[in-house]
């Protein structure tokens, strides 16, 4: 029956070739609107590498530039803030996450060079806010006053360096953008992952550098606050009401991580959902017209369709070939589309376009089009099962 | 002739009434979709409100250093040093504005929160654009370098803290400083980054005057020429600048790349996030969106296509009988066209109302602010052409298949 | 074979009925070629209809097989069209897509079996008809009387008991006319296949065992 139908199908395929044509189009845009559905949706899916439930970011603007003063003052407020009662940890941190805010540079090791996103902090802010330590441990007081300065690096920075070696103990240089000189690091610990761009950023290399605030030299310029559970969004004016009485020539700027990454989510969300609902649309026409096309060709072999149901067809038979042909020119489309979409991960135009999202986007794409398909085409088939053979012999 | 063929037109199409349905809404969908894209275009190119007189002035928001081989280093807004030192030097523009980048600030009102984006900008900044004011006036130059503590402010943020009294004279706290409200503009889109905000304070307005002395981030500067065909002369001399800024971190990062362009040149440079080429790339972005637009249309084409197609074989008997009756080629292909196009037209005017509705949600919606999307002449006039096209390429195909249908297939109709 | 017993047929047609057979009832069987004649309109299709099971009568009692047929059930009758009755129409019914042999193939599509055995079978009944030559032909590339006998082959190639022949003769020239009531003859001798078959012509008519009169919706006797 099948083989009946392909070759019934080809043979009019040129009558055909605008609704293979048509197929094939519709094809490529679901595969790229389902890789780019996909690609969010594993990028959603995929660890943050901490929690953002219960921290708050405060960025701080000293009056001046900063000087020994400032971080006197910087480092007052940070103790008064880890002694309110609501606040279980205050650190500092130079960037929140989902605040799109980054600082790249160099690291050297063994004369290569690698680009690293940097950021840096207080002891105990990598553990505070959740992050999961793979090896080695985090940076503390015990390394105060030692030859290096300590640094933890994801696993991500750590393979793309280090590959199979034990990163733990090696040092690099990290050459910092405003510095002519290069500062020699030692890596003490391998974290899971800091997503600092937020859940639908891809995968990055991020290195902590520890910021320790009673150096004279150290800098910093906001801070990360863990709350305690169940501290409602009105501490805000509380706590802007104590920062203010700190330091009322600073600015300062409260924002809680939950609402960064709602905008965060929201933004991003506005462009997938758009790719979405265009591509739902465009689904919506082609099922219509598909529809319309298959009723008037159903409307047109109606003599065929009473000659088969003579010769003992039943119209389950009838409908299952309406059906069957239009998804059979489906998959011919999918077959011709797959060739086509194939040459994406070959030539590796798209990055997001791996042969990994291949698979998955032309698997999905494949069955949402025969599913559609079957969908458009079962009206028309039912309506040809109806038909009563005895007129739709003598239908002129 | 037309008209006979007009209203046959619409009696087959009144008959057809499933055919008509998936048609109009597969045409008006792929119309809206062209009509929105067009209309975000035109916001950014010609925009409304303050930035209208866009064709004269220039910005420039974007600062890079490079190493030597180009291999990146900073790349991010330019910072006042460039325009206290630099900008305001220069000779061609009538008027050079510096202004800073938004600002998200928080003030409290019986315990709510109310976040305002905050610009700081100087006098010039109200030169150049022209801001829609509602009552009272912007600060001028001496507010503007006493640093006095006063605030424009727009419409919503208005409303938020004052309702419906005037609010001249009033005082604004927010970020923990308090201002004199002394002018309330019109709210200005999100998508005009120069001149969009809630709060606009004078540049000096502030206590941190290490801004000063910094070469990298934060701000923005508009250059604005007496007439649009000097606009040139400015490009030209922005680029003289560059090449002879002195910065710190020349010696590791020798290379500036930065260049005063219309909002669209911009917008193209980042697109293509080509920082360091003399070309913004603009013109490729056009021909890179017309041809979007072009394979976006193809779907919703063909699908028109395998309609008409459709539509003209379940009439095969009629066209058969036309024929044998000595209706020509000529006047069948006349004919079918005549009610493709009265299809389309029809499509396309539903896509009018679509469109205006959608722009309306849009700009209602809060997925940006203050955004304020319509539909003018360019984009109507646009709007036309795309639908005459439309009309025109799905219908051509189908109306010869028709005129070369053979008149005894037609009226027996093979199995 | 086939026993039809009190048969009506009417047709609604929005205010009115039209009535298409009129309490027939006969008897044909086994083996037998029977003619049926009348004038155009007198229910001649109707009945042929019937009596293949196309259309259901609105009241009376069809047995074919010596098995009455109770239920119209869309899969049942199927079944015994497809296995006990085969269709040949004045104007042939190819699918001009199709390919000679795939056109005979057609109704063992509806059975299980598999692509070798159906391809024998049609080669078989294609041989029946002289057009064994023609197998990978297209109906287009035919002439009217080959085209016939592909649609002759097609109703035996399911080897059904009952041929049922709507005018077979109606679109040929006088030549291949005879040509396919030869074919109707042989079948109906060597293979004992019941022939049942509409025809305006006399002389066709007279070369069959049985002439069968309607008029009217009535049949005479």
């Amino acid at each position: 029956m099948l083989k009946h139908i392909l070759k019934m199908a080809w043979k009019r395929k040129k009558a055909n070739s605008l609704i293979l044509l048509e197929l094939l189009a519709a094809f490529l845009v679901l595969v790229g609107v389902s890789a780019i559905l996909l690609h969010n949706w594993g990028l959603y899916n995929k660890p943050l590498g901490f929690n953002y439930q219960n921290t708050w970011s405060v960025q701080f603007y000293p009056s001046a530039s900063w000087e020994e003063p400032s971080r006197v003052r910087g480092v007052n407020i940070l103790n008064m803030l880890s002694q309110m009662e609501e606040i279980e940890g205050a650190y500092t941190l130079t960037f929140s996450p989902f605040l799109g805010m980054r600082w790249n540079d160099d690291v050297v090791y063994k004369g290569k060079t690698f680009n690293a996103n940097l950021n840096g902090s207080s002891d105990g802010a990598p553990l505070g806010i959740g992050m999961k330590l793979l090896k080695g441990r985090w940076f503390g007081p015990e390394d105060d006053g030692q030859s290096y300065q300590a640094v933890v690096i994801n696993k991500n920075l750590s393979d793309e360096i280090f590959g199979d070696e034990n990163p733990i103990g090696k040092e690099v240089d990290v050459v910092k953008y405003d510095q002519e000189e290069s500062e020699v690091r030692r890596v003490v610990g391998v974290f899971e992952d800091y997503r600092q761009q937020g859940e639908f950023s891809t995968g990055s290399h991020q290195m902590f550098l520890r910021y320790d605030v009673n150096n004279t030299k150290a800098w910093f310029n906001a801070y990360a606050l863990v709350m305690k559970p169940g501290v409602p969004a009105e501490f805000e004016e509380k706590l802007m009401s104590q920062l203010n009485s700190a330091a009322p020539d600073w600015d300062f700027e409260v924002q809680t991580w939950s609402q960064l990454r709602r905008l965060h989510i929201n933004n991003n969300m506005k462009n997938v959902i758009l790719v979405a609902v265009v591509g739902g649309f465009l689904m919506l026409m082609v099922c219509f017209g598909l529809f319309g096309v298959l009723w008037q060709n159903v409307t047109r072999r109606t003599r065929e369709i009473g000659l088969r149901r003579a010769l003992g067809a039943t119209g389950a038979n009838v409908q299952g070939m309406i059906i069957m042909e239009l998804v059979a020119f489906a998959i011919l489309a999918v077959i011709v589309g797959t060739i086509l979409l194939a040459q994406v991960p070959l030539l590796g135009v798209f990055e997001i376009f791996t042969w990994g999202m291949f698979f998955k986007s032309v698997l999905l794409s494949t069955v949402l089009i025969c599913g559609l398909t079957a969908l458009c085409a079962f009206y028309p088939g039912l309506m040809a099962a109806r038909y009563d053979p005895a007129e739709a012999l003598h239908f002129e | 002739m037309l008209k006979s063929y007009f209203i046959l037109a619409l009696k087959v199409l009144k008959r057809r009434k499933f055919y008509t349905f998936i048609s109009l809404f597969g045409i008006a969908f792929t119309l809206s979709a062209l009509m929105i894209v067009t209309s975000f275009y035109e916001d950014m190119v010609y925009p409304k409100g303050a930035e209208k007189h866009s064709e004269r002035t220039l910005t420039v928001n974007r600062m890079a250093f490079y190493r030597e081989d180009s291999s990146g280093g900073y790349l991010g807004s330019i910072g006042y040093a460039l325009i206290k030192d630099y900008l305001y030097k220069m000779e061609t523009p009538q008027y050079v504005s510096g202004y800073s980048n938004n600002s998200t600030t928080a003030g409290f009102l019986n315990g709510l929160k109310i976040e305002s984006q905050l610009k700081r900008t100087d006098a010039n900044y109200w030169r150049i654009l022209d801001f829609d004011f509602i009552e009272g006036r912007p600060f001028g130059d001496s507010e503007d370098k006493q640093g006095d503590y006063v605030a424009v402010i727009n419409r919503t943020t208005k409303k938020q803290y004052f309702g419906q009294q005037s609010a001249l004279g009033k005082t604004i706290k927010t970020g923990g400083v308090s201002y004199t409200v002394i002018g309330v503009v019109e709210n200005e889109s999100e998508t005009n980054e120069v001149a969009s905000a809630d709060i606009w304070i004078p540049m000096f307005a502030t206590k941190k005057q290490h801004f000063l002395t910094n070469h990298m981030g934060g701000f923005g500067a508009m250059l604005q020429a007496d007439e649009a065909s000097n606009v040139q002369k400015i490009k030209d001399e922005y680029a003289t600048t560059i090449a002879n800024y002195q910065y710190p971190m020349q010696k590791r990062f020798p290379k500036a790349y930065s260049n005063a362009e219309s909002k669209f040149e911009n917008f193209a440079r980042n697109f293509f996030r080509n920082h360091t080429k003399k070309d913004s790339g603009a013109n490729k972005l056009i021909g890179l969106i017309v041809l979007a637009m072009v394979l976006f249309m193809f779907l919703p084409t063909i699908n028109l296509i395998n309609l008409n197609i459709s539509r003209i074989m379940e009439r095969s008997a009629e066209i058969g009988v036309r024929k044998s009756f000595g209706a020509s080629s000529k006047t069948l292909i006349g004919q079918f066209m005549v009610e493709n196009l009265v299809l389309t037209l029809i499509g396309g005017l539903l896509g009018f109302v679509c469109t205006y509705f959608a722009l309306m949600f849009i700009s209602s919606s809060g997925l940006i602010a203050y955004a304020n999307f319509t539909i003018n002449f360019r984009v109507f006039g646009l709007g036309l052409l795309l639908i005459t096209a439309f009309g025109l390429m799905s219908g051509l195909l189908p109306a010869i298949k028709m005129s070369r249908l053979n008149p005894v297939d037609a009226l027996k109709g093979a199995i | 074979m086939i026993r039809i017993e009190n048969t009506n047929k009417t047709y609604q047609t929005e205010n009115i009925e039209t009535l298409a057979l009129r309490d027939i009832s006969m008897h044909i069987k086994k083996g037998e070629f029977i003619s049926i004649m009348g004038p155009s309109g007198c229910g001649k299709s109707t009945l042929m209809n019937v009596i293949g099971l196309l259309d259901k009568p609105c009241s009376g009692d069809i047995y074919i097989d010596e098995q009455k047929i109770e239920s119209y059930r869309d899969k049942d009758i199927a079944h015994i069209r497809n296995n006990k009755i085969g269709f040949i129409f004045q104007n042939f019914h190819l699918i001009n897509d199709l390919s000679v042999r795939d056109n005979v193939e057609l109704p063992l599509l509806y059975r299980k079996l598999s692509s070798k055995e159906r391809k024998r079978l049609a080669l078989e009944a294609l041989d029946k008809v002289g057009l064994s030559g023609r197998v990978d032909h297209y109906p287009t590339q035919l002439s009217g009387g080959q085209q016939q006998r592909v649609a002759i082959a097609r109703a035996i190639v399911g080897k059904p008991q009952i041929l049922l022949a709507d005018e077979p003769t109606g679109n040929l020239d006088s030549a291949m006319g005879d040509e396919v009531m030869g074919i109707l003859n042989s079948l109906n001798q060597n293979d004992e296949t019941t022939i049942i078959m509409v025809t305006h012509d006399e002389e066709k008519a007279r070369r069959t065992g049985r002439i069968v009169r309607i008029f009217d919706g009535q049949l005479l006797h």
